[in-house]
């Protein structure tokens, strides 16, 4: 298992899962630096349906 | 991943190499996290990106996987409550399948 301390941390959140922010906090605890933070990159996988 | 994530993403691991780089992710199904991290490993699956053919093989791990190195009162107020509602174990396979692979 990786340690995270120093590490460069890029965070892909998700707004239906676990958001960013709520990532980074984690992280920061763990001793990681917050490199980039992309609060919902994942929730734009999906599609939408037509309308 | 968006087109503009990936440029990024690759950006920074040009300029500051994969040894000192994690991917976090914090996605809610298992098959968006594992899209995800087949794109910052092996590559864009879709083609349609910067990272199509570039094999990044970035360290990548969805946060419910480092449950370990987080303090039990910030996972309790920040990553806890998914637990209940998510396939965390469906997440964790997936996820871990791309990282064995590179």
């Amino acid at each position: 298992m990786i340690d995270l301390k120093g590490k460069k941390a890029i965070v892909l959140g998700d707004r239906d899962g676990l958001p960013g922010p709520a990532i980074g906090e984690c992280l920061v605890s763990a001793g990681a630096e917050l490199f980039f933070l992309q609060p919902n990159v994942l929730s734009e996988l999906r599609q939408e349906p037509w309308t | 991943m968006d087109l503009e994530n990936q440029a990024r993403i690759k950006a920074l691991a040009e300029k500051y190499g994969r040894e000192h780089l994690v991917v976090i992710l914090g996605g809610a199904e298992a098959e968006a996290s594992g899209l995800a991290a087949e794109t910052v490993t092996t590559g864009d699956p879709t083609y349609a990106g910067p990272l199509a053919g570039v094999q990044l093989e970035l360290p990548v791990y969805h946060i419910f996987e480092l449950q370990n190195q987080i303090t039990s009162e910030i996972w309790e107020a920040q990553i806890s409550l998914m637990e209940l509602v998510l396939d965390v174990d469906a997440i964790k396979q997936e996820v871990a399948t791309y990282r064995i692979q590179k």
